[in-house]
């Protein structure tokens, strides 16, 4: 079996070839799938790892309410982390460790470019296939590589690492002597992450060719939609970033196994034992890894914001308002968010001027998010929304974007950083504008493209039983972490028993409660995903009556994607009563049939 | 369903400003003489912060309330397309921005680029895993040099100081507590034995990490007696959760009592 | 871009079909790279660590076999003179008063007791065989304090760790011979059993997560070793014929050693005085 993906006659067209023999449908997934199975099986994966962190973050809340209570089944499972039931403090970081690693990485980085990235990009451009199909094959499988060696730190003797996401040397750099986990579960995932920046790098080099050279006849750069928009200055950052990470972890990898001294100076006693390490500079890693940590965040939810500005007007019926408007605002946060990593580093030890010169353009990228969230709001206006689940969550995007957003400008001023700091605000901070905003991207989007993917129609019912606890939810669990932050409340911390953290022990229950009920109800979401896949309603070519290509195919979309070469007339913007009666115009359905009326405002073509 | 998400956003927003607005749960009382500055800096933002919290949110909840599908009326855009949008966001951020960013960086200079103060109190910090200890110079007003290959946990010479052999190490004081007098300028020098650690008082408002291989200064001057926690906020390992230390302000004659008692014969 | 623009698209696609070994082969390369680095973590590198105090050499020579009717007794006393001081103001979780924010003890001079020093034979001693006692030696976690604060056992024999406090303990054991270990142990869990495969000396035990808060233990191949209590008696029994060294250790004021020999069924006394010049090493 050949790897001719683009000449679409060598694909399996029939299911009865695909059924052939179990190996060859083996060679077919490893070797020869086109970029829709691919994205599919990043979607899959991207689900596996974010069930698999909220069950880390269920046990990580359950302990932080109630230390001291005992869990039998977990004595059985994991009989060192939990001796008796009562889990260890290292086993808390070891948590907290893999659940950020994996949210980050596995989840929001994956699920949303990745994921929807590769099934839809090439259909939105009106392409048959990514322009290297084999880079996308080997990205998924370094990224499942990836995710494998992560997992496999739960195995080895000492644990995970427990030095949380961000991995800040001497920690991480001295072995064993520094603590549990951090032997050979630091050195595997180093690994992980460098096999995942060699996935996200291949990824990239992929969307940005395709973007640029596979686009359809008609499609200008001014008709890409947003998404593809958005997938493409996040692929130009992940580019530039990437490769700045995996840098900086095989310096870490040789200063742990090759004797080099980036990261550790001179003198250390650890474990009293004296270090032989001299010269290296533990700041040296904080400026490397947050280079790549900031950008990687605005990775995480540019895709979403791009998902949003794309859904939402498909509901509201109207045209995004401002739609350049909003593709220059991408590019603003996009390059600004090169220039503001300093943030993370205010009171780190290097010198209080430079946090004055990451201060200005940390506040000044408040200005492009603040304009895209009143462009998203100002959407709404004089809309007829639908509520159904995928604009729901749209909605509640703008919601979440803002409470998190608007707190950026705490942090942004280092006067206030140095009380906010590594505090419950910085965790709720991040949570809204990543592990809230950026996953109801990912909700809407799975809501919205599920008939496209799956050929079925998600359960209405179950949608809106996932949407409102959910909503209420996340409000529950993150607005009060900043009232935390407020009174002090250090973060990473595996139990609270400082004086002053003692009456903040009932917020803590009421989060820890939130967070098991809202988690329950994701699996709402599985069970819609899984019934909907199986029994769900057969989906029409165009179910919501969106107007970007990949609508104008089947659902799913045969290999090769479209029938004949499509053929692209205006931008995905043109939402509004028509001539004839509708209220959109497909991108690709020929000019002259009948004009936008006036009466809808501008949607130009 | 769009006016159901309507009310919802509404309590939602309207209650989380009130607790906001309440300091139910709040900064500690300030002890700090630059703290002040902080604080209105800190409320000001909220201030800030907070209207713009109220007005888009609840301008999402009336948009949803009104715009649903079943309403009268045709798709009507935004009167004056995106640019009022716009201008509003660049006049609005645009202030906060740069009002945030001059008083900000006042403040900013006020508490962490302090020049040397006359008669202050200089205090050496070492933070090991987990806990941390502060040295005094003791009455010849000199710290003794550290020697990393002469710590040693068991006869308690946590600093590696070597008396044998250095005099100015003989009188040092090594304390868990942090003990400082009201009212007096006090120069912390931090640096941390084995991995980073931070100093962390919220009722001074200072946060400083621990970096090892440098050693840091932090200036404060406390004006409230009383016993406040010192607390680790960089993830150093399994105890970072239980590094403290009490940071006590005392007046002077308390101060010197204390010395006393501490100080080596 | 609109007229041509398949040109590069396809050729990017061509070369991706006409060249899939170079993909293939990067591919290989990458993964054979990780799995590299996969098994080089394998080994790790530490720091130096160097014993406090010096281990007796083990004896060499054939195997002799005790005759207990020839053995005679080491016995004697131990005192300080002067005080010794501790560290104050470290926060203690099981203080009384602790949870409601009382301030760490006020400094005070230690009372001098003999207690906790570890008396044994540094040398001499012929190649006996010993059995191993099966009797687990207990260390108890109470008031956030390690008890007994030392103690002594012999190689491979059991040390039952127990946490009788109310809080979680984290046991770090910095041995420089054998390897060193680390194990949280919650309130209330069933005992951590744990033991020692080669003779050292002095190894500090502490709990990471109350600074203060350390034992030390010793492990011997023999069983010709005491702790003292404080009233500073000790009393080894059993001792073959022969001339020793027998050294005593206190954690603040080191070693001292005593030469003595003992005939066949002779009992000898010895007296250690350790003399504290006032605080050391602070």
């Amino acid at each position: 079996m050949t790897e001719n993906v683009a000449d679409s006659t060598n694909i399996p067209a029939t299911r009865e070839e695909h059924r052939q023999s179990l190996r060859s449908v083996l060679r077919h997934y490893m070797f020869a799938a086109d970029h829709k199975t691919i994205g599919k099986q990043y979607f899959f994966l991207s689900l596996l790892a974010v069930f698999t962190a909220i069950a880390l973050s269920w046990l990580m809340r359950f302990h932080l309410a109630w230390p001291m209570a005992r869990l039998p089944w977990f004595a059985k499972v994991a009989p060192n982390a939990a001796p008796s039931g009562i889990m260890t403090p290292e086993y808390y970081l070891s948590l907290l460790t893999i659940h950020g690693t994996i949210m980050v990485f596995f989840v929001l980085t994956t699920a949303p470019i990745s994921g929807f990235g590769t099934y839809l990009l090439p259909l939105q451009v009106g392409a048959p296939e990514m322009a290297f199909p084999s880079l996308t094959r080997l990205g998924f499988w370094i990224t499942c590589a990836s995710f494998v060696v992560l997992l496999s730190t739960f195995f080895v003797p000492d644990g995970p690492p427990i030095s949380g996401w961000t991995a800040y040397p001497p920690l991480s750099a001295l072995g064993s002597d520094s603590g549990p986990g951090e032997a050979l579960g630091q050195t595997l995932w180093i690994v992980s992450l460098g096999l995942f920046c060699v996935g996200q790098v291949l990824t990239a080099i992929n969307f940005i060719t395709t973007t640029l050279d596979l686009r359809a006849k008609g499609m200008t750069l001014a008709r890409l939609p947003i998404t593809v928009w958005t997938w493409f200055v996040t692929a130009v950052m992940m580019l530039i970033g990437f490769p700045v990470l995996f840098a900086a972890a095989l310096m870490l990898l040789l200063d742990r196994l090759g004797g080099t001294n980036f990261f550790v100076p001179t003198g250390l006693v650890v474990s009293d034992t004296l270090q032989h390490h001299a010269g290296g500079e533990p700041l040296l890693w904080q400026h490397l890894f947050w280079f790549f940590g900031h950008p990687e965040v605005y990775i995480a939810i540019l895709p979403a914001l791009g998902i949003i500005s794309l859904i939402l007007p498909a509901f509201a019926r109207k045209p995004l308002l401002g739609e350049h408007t909003m593709t220059g605002c991408t590019i603003a946060i996009g390059t600004l968010s090169f220039l503001v990593w300093g943030h993370h580093m205010f009171v780190s030890g290097m010198n209080p001027f430079s946090a004055m010169t990451f201060s200005l353009p940390t506040l000044i990228i408040t200005l492009p998010s603040a304009i895209a969230g009143l462009l998203l709001i100002g959407t709404l206006y004089g809309a007829k929304m639908r509520f159904k689940t995928a604009g729901l969550f749209c909605v509640a995007f703008i919601s979440v974007f803002v409470t998190g957003g608007l707190t950026g400008f705490f942090l942004a001023q280092p006067s206030l950083d140095s009380y906010l700091h590594a505090t419950y605000f910085v965790v709720g901070h991040f949570h809204f504008v990543m592990g809230v905003a950026a996953i109801f991207g990912i909700f809407a989007a799975t809501y919205f493209w599920f008939p496209k993917m799956f050929g079925r129609m998600m359960s209405e019912r179950l949608g809106q039983l996932h949407f409102w606890p959910t909503f209420i939810g996340v409000y529950c669990i993150f607005m009060p972490m900043y009232f935390l932050g407020f009174a002090g409340n250090v973060r990473r911390y595996a139990q609270f028993s400082d004086d002053y953290l003692l009456p903040l022990m009932p917020v803590h229950k009421f989060i820890t409660v939130a967070a098991l009920v809202t988690g329950a109800f994701q699996l709402v979401f599985l069970w819609n995903l899984i019934w909907s896949a199986v029994r769900g309603e057969r989906a029409a070519d165009n179910p919501w009556g969106a107007t970007t290509l990949e609508w104008s195919t089947s659902s799913p979309p045969a290999p090769g994607n479209f029938d004949v070469s499509v053929v692209v007339y205006r931008n995905a913007n043109a939402y509004g009563p028509t001539d004839d009666g509708r209220d959109f115009r497909a991108q690709s359905e020929p000019t002259g049939a009948s004009a936008i009326s006036a009466r809808s405002g501008r949607s130009r073509e | 369903m769009g006016k159901l998400f309507g009310i919802l956003l509404t309590a939602i927003t309207l209650a989380s400003a009130a607790i906001f607005a309440a300091h139910i749960w709040w900064m500690p009382g300030n002890i700090s003489a630059q703290g002040a500055a902080v604080d209105r800096l800190m409320r000001d933002t909220l201030a800030g912060t907070g209207f713009l919290f109220l007005v888009a949110q609840l301008l999402l909840a009336v948009f949803a309330w009104q715009f649903g599908e079943h309403r009268n009326g045709t798709v009507s855009n935004f009167p004056g397309g995106p640019r009022p949008l716009i201008v509003l966001a660049v006049l609005v951020v645009g202030i906060e921005i740069a009002a945030f960013t001059f008083l900000g960086s006042k403040v900013w200079a006020s508490v962490y680029m302090r020049a040397a103060q006359t008669g202050e109190l200089a205090i050496d910090v070492q933070a090991e895993q987990f806990a941390f200890y502060f040295r005094y110079a003791g009455p010849d007003g000199k710290f003794g040099a550290l020697h990393p290959d002469l710590i040693n946990e068991a006869t308690n010479n946590f600093f590696g100081l070597d008396p044998a052999n250095d005099s100015a190490a003989r009188d040092d004081i090594v304390s868990g507590t942090l003990a400082v007098p009201v009212n007096r300028p006090v120069l912390l020098t931090l640096h941390p034995q084995d991995v980073g650690h931070s100093f962390y008082v919220p009722e001074l408002r200072i946060q400083q990490d621990f970096v090892p291989g440098l050693i840091i200064p932090v200036r404060f001057t406390a004006v409230r007696t009383g016993r406040y926690e010192i607390v680790c906020t960089q993830l150093c390992g399994l105890g970072h959760y239980s590094m403290r230390a009490y940071l006590e302000v005392m007046q002077p004659d308390e101060f010197d009592a204390w010395l006393k008692a501490n100080q080596a014969k | 871009m609109n007229g041509g623009e398949y040109a590069i698209g396809v050729w990017s696609l061509k070369l991706d079909q006409q060249h899939p070994f170079y993909l293939r082969f990067c591919a290989a390369a990458l993964f054979s790279t990780a799995i590299a680095v996969l098994f080089a973590g394998c080994g790790q590198q530490g720091g130096s660590k160097e014993a406090t105090v010096e281990t007796p050499a083990k004896p060499s020579g054939p195997v002799l076999t005790l005759d207990p009717s020839t053995v005679g007794s080491i016995s004697g006393t131990v005192k300080i003179e002067g005080n010794l001081k501790q560290i104050t103001g470290i926060i203690s979780p099981c203080a009384k008063g602790a949870a409601a924010g009382a301030p760490p003890p006020p400094p005070t001079e230690a009372k001098a007791e003999p207690a906790n020093i570890v008396i044994y034979l540094k040398s001499g001693l012929g190649n006996y065989h010993f059995d191993t006692p099966t009797n687990p030696v207990p260390l108890d976690q109470k008031n956030c304090t390690y008890q007994p604060h030392a103690l002594a056992l012999m190689v491979n024999q059991p040390l039952e760790i127990e946490n009788s406090d109310p809080v979680a303990h984290n046991i770090h054991v910095l041995s420089k011979i054998n390897p060193q270990w680390n194990h949280s142990e919650p309130p209330g869990v069933a005992p951590i059993m744990e033991s020692f495969s080669k003779p050292e000396l002095a190894v500090h035990v502490i709990c990471k997560l109350h600074p203060g808060m350390s034992a030390f233990v010793f492990v011997f191949d023999n069983p010709y070793y005491a702790v003292t209590s404080s009233s500073g008696t000790f009393d080894l029994k059993g001792v073959p014929p022969g001339t020793y060294t027998v050294e005593a250790w206190q954690q603040q004021l080191g070693t001292q050693d005593q030469v003595v020999t003992i005939a066949p069924k002779e009992s000898k006394t010895l007296s250690f005085v350790f003399k504290s010049g006032g605080s050391s090493g602070d």
